[in-house]
């Protein structure tokens, strides 16, 4: 597998994401986000299940992986069978959008920092103002 | 769509796009404008500046009609995708190397969401010196302040 053959040129042309962000509000008007990951269920969740249900209906056969997952893995845009180093590059990428989630949430945080570093600032003058 | 959150968006390299559109975050139909743009050498600076504008500010409805993409080429010719623009957009993933040619961009974003994170690309370490949100978290206290 060559250099070239990792790229956009590989890309699907639909994609769903996987992955997504929550806000969410503390009182104090500090947000935050959270990782969510989109796609209904994972094979091991819906694999028994699905397996009880055939068995009822009297089917026997074995339920493929493919069938079950909300969305296309996009490991696959690059075939059918991938180098070990490019799953290992994906589940990198997987943590580091947890990283970068967790980071952004701290920016946020910062930014809300300074925000009230700034009223309180303002308090602070309008108090001298009003004691001198 | 509402209940299922903001997305993540990215700018970057080749490398970079590939790898985060790997971790999941990608979104692409005939719809919408996709999450994410490849800069590449002959990437233009207005292009970068219009699709992180987008993605973030409030719209004045300047989005345009999206035409059917199925070449991936296509993906870098399209101008005005704007990310900030975007109200389901929650974070901006952007290399540094390439956040350093819309700085002025970058530093007029006030917001916190869309939260614009700038990262490192193989050819281009992190510099916490350049980064937007801490240049002004360092420029917090005045010498003023701390007396």
């Amino acid at each position: 597998m060559g250099a070239k053959s990792v790229g956009p040129l590989q890309y699907a042309s639909r994609m769903e994401p996987q992955v997504c962000v929550c806000t969410s509000e503390a009182q104090n008007g500090l947000q935050k986000f959270r990782v969510v990951r989109a796609g209904a269920q994972s094979p091991e969740e819906v694999g028994p299940r699905e397996a009880a249900l055939r068995r009822r209906k009297g089917l026997t056969r074995i339920p493929e992986p493919e069938v079950f997952s909300a969305s296309p893995n996009p490991l696959n845009w690059f075939g059918i069978l991938v180098p070990h180093s490019l799953r290992q590059a994906q589940a990198s990428f997987q943590e580091g959008l947890q990283l970068a989630v967790d980071m952004a949430s701290l920016q946020i945080h910062i930014n809300w920092g300074r925000s009230q570093l700034r009223g309180l600032q303002e308090k602070l003058k309008q108090l001298e103002l009003g004691a001198a | 769509m509402a209940g299922r959150g903001k997305l993540i968006a990215v700018i970057g390299d080749e490398d970079t796009v590939t790898g985060f559109l790997l971790g999941g975050i990608g979104e692409l139909n005939k719809n919408r404008h996709p999450n994410f743009l490849v800069v590449e050498k002959d990437t233009t600076v207005n292009e970068i500046e219009d699709t992180f504008r987008a993605l973030g500010a409030f719209s004045a409805g300047e989005a345009e009609a999206s035409p059917d993409h199925h070449d991936p080429q296509l993906l870098n010719e399209t101008p005005n995708r704007q990310f900030l623009n975007r109200d389901d957009i929650g974070i901006i993933l952007i290399n540094q190397y390439i956040a350093e040619m819309v700085r002025h961009a970058l530093d007029a974003h006030q917001r916190s969401i869309p939260a614009v994170l700038e990262i490192p690309s193989k050819e281009h370490p992190y510099d916490a010196a350049k980064d937007s949100i801490l240049r002004r978290a360092r420029g917090m206290f005045t010498a003023e302040d701390l007396r």
